[in-house]
């Protein structure tokens, strides 16, 4: 990588961490650095819901997933903006007015202490390990495209994170997130110009080419219980999943209890549900014009170097076979988008129709081979073969110009530290407010509290930062943690749903909670066809149904 | 509901079903 790329990175870092101290200032006690005194503008909540809920791996691998797979993806956020607006009306105004720190000290309010407990320790349970992998994934990526230690690329992702986090507070945490989401969008946009630019055919035979390979197909209207991406699975089971998100997880409800106002917070809620759709079109587009580059410019076999490096080292016979067939289909498939563009610009029907059958046919071979080469590389490496995380920044590392490298690492950086710093924030303030001046020390004064939710924030960063580093190791205690954590999160919303309810008591929140988890844990065992989607409608019925009937008994 | 309110809704809801539209015509155009 050019110095002038370094540069760009060292001096985005440096200003993220400079200004985030900068906003240490002033903050004298825990609601100024949990809440921002709740005093801060709508848009800059707004640009901080979205800059948290976009980490990392969103960047670099919904940009992959358009490259390998097209714009379908988006269907997964249909039920975004349908999620924000039901929480505009309902929980957002309830939260907001009852001026809690947590959406779980809501539940004591409404219910009992322990409904409180067990969700709030849900929530560090399943966040504080899933902040370890925000970092390791980006981590990882960086680690084997840049060639240097995993540990350097988590500590360059974190120690920053934790260091702003720690002094600034709430505050350095949104600010920080505005400028971070002003960083990547230009990063998005500067790159998806450059691809347009260095197409070798007019944008409109382009998108031809990438219709005719099925990447401009974002609509399915079957219904399916299995696949995760459907009109259908987006509408129902991303409207609950984004409920339980943006409703019940702390890392989210913070941000908007810090603004100023109902009205505002609802705006800042609008601001992201407003953007969410086209933006991630514009992800998954940059990923679908990375596709077409490597149509017309050499493509790699591997987008992971590691796998590369492991191929030619360990079986270098099957590797140059592989590479061999692979370049020749690239050709043949070149040349038919090469055929579908002329054809277009000549008016031949007959012409297009044969060259897009020629191109899908290649592209299907190049497909199969890609897939042995995955496969074959699999038997040589240990770990998951899936690259689709390494398509864009080997891409960028190759082929962008000195400058734009760096504005794109630091855009990974920014969509990873957004997310990380307001989980960690998230983390203290639930360990804080939900446990330590709940059970352990409920008479110490504001400056004790807010020593403590330091030293937690630190706690919670060095824990996130440690898991990262041994991800590796630790790879089935993390996908156990997910896996419990996709248990509750839509038995969790089913809790909030119930405290809407007028009948409804504590005693049947607390067991519906429990129930809905097992109702998912149970169709996750025996029913594991069932999209993840789909757990958070089951949960969320279940626990309303149990807990409602529950209540009714109690009378 | 407050009046701000409902207009960023209508500006929302208009926002989605263009860019719905836009993928739509996408589909239609390169990849029926």
């Amino acid at each position: 990588m050019h110095g002038l790329d370094w540069a760009i990175v060292i001096a985005y870092l440096g200003y993220v961490v400079w200004d985030g101290l900068r906003r240490a200032r002033g903050t004298v006690d825990i609601e100024g650095y949990f809440m921002a005194n709740r005093s801060l503008p709508w848009w800059a909540v707004g640009l901080s819901v979205m800059a948290t809920q976009l980490s990392a791996v969103t960047l670099i691998g919904t940009t992959g997933q358009g490259a390998t797979d097209g714009l379908r993806f988006v269907q997964f956020y249909f039920g975004l903006p349908l999620a924000m607006v039901i929480l505009g009306v309902t929980l957002v105004p309830f939260l907001h007015k009852a001026k809690v720190y947590t959406a779980y000290e809501y539940l004591e309010r409404r219910f009992d202490a322990r409904t409180r407990t067990l969700t709030s320790f849900l929530f560090l349970l399943s966040r504080g390990m899933s902040c370890g992998a925000i970092i390791s994934a980006p981590a990882v990526v960086l680690s084997a495209i840049l060639g240097v230690p995993l540990g350097w690329s988590v500590a360059i992702i974190g120690l920053p994170t934790v260091l702003y986090t720690v002094i600034g507070g709430v505050q350095a945490v949104t600010w920080a997130d505005v400028k971070q989401m002003v960083v990547i969008v230009a990063a998005v946009i500067a790159m998806a110009t450059v691809l347009i630019m260095r197409l070798p055919v007019p944008l409109d035979d382009a998108l031809a080419v990438a219709g005719a390979a099925g990447r401009l197909r974002t609509f399915d209207f079957s219904f399916s219980l299995s696949d995760p991406y459907t009109v259908w699975s987006g509408l129902i089971g991303g409207t609950f999943l984004m409920l339980s998100y943006f409703g019940t997880d702390q890392s989210q409800v913070q941000r908007y209890l810090t603004a100023r106002s109902v009205d505002e917070a609802r705006s800042s809620l609008l601001m992201s549900a407003y953007w969410k759709i086209p933006l991630q079109a514009l992800i998954l587009l940059l990923g679908v014009l990375v596709f077409l580059f490597y149509v017309f410019q050499p493509a790699p076999l591997y987008h992971n170097p590691a796998h590369e490096r492991a191929m030619q080292m360990s079986a270098p016979a099957t590797y140059d076979s592989l590479t061999t067939a692979y370049t020749a289909q690239h050709a043949t498939r070149r040349a038919a988008a090469v055929e579908i563009a002329a054809a277009r610009d000549a008016h031949d029907a007959v012409a297009e129709s044969r060259a897009i059958e020629a191109f899908k046919t290649s592209e299907a071979a190049a497909g199969v081979t890609r897939t042995t080469a995955l496969a074959a590389a699999g038997k040589v490496v240990s770990g998951p073969t899936r690259d689709v995380n390494y398509v864009i920044p080997r891409f960028v590392l190759d082929h962008l110009p000195i400058g734009l490298v760096g504005l794109f690492l630091a855009a990974v950086l920014a969509a990873a530290m957004s997310s990380v710093a307001a989980e960690l924030n998230s983390l203290s303030t639930a360990t804080i407010v939900d446990f330590y001046r709940r059970r352990v020390r409920t008479d110490a004064s504001e400056a004790h509290y807010l020593t403590a939710s330091k030293w937690s924030t630190v706690f919670w960063g060095l824990f996130a930062c440690v898991v990262a580093t041994f991800a590796a190791t630790l790879g089935s205690l993390i996908e156990v943690v997910n896996r419990f954590g996709s248990f509750f999160y839509g038995s969790i919303l089913g809790v909030f749903l119930l405290a809407m309810l007028p009948r409804a008591r504590g005693r049947g929140a607390f067991y519906g909670l429990i129930a809905g988890m097992s109702t998912v844990g149970a169709v996750s065992w025996f029913a594991p066809q069932v999209a993840f989607l789909w757990h958070n409608v089951i949960g969320a019925l279940a626990v309303v149904a149990v807990g409602l009937a529950m209540s009714l008994r109690e009378g | 509901m407050s009046q701000r309110f409902r207009a960023t809704l209508v500006r929302v809801m208009a926002m989605q079903l263009l860019a719905l539209l836009v993928l739509w015509l996408l589909q239609w155009r390169y990849a029926a």
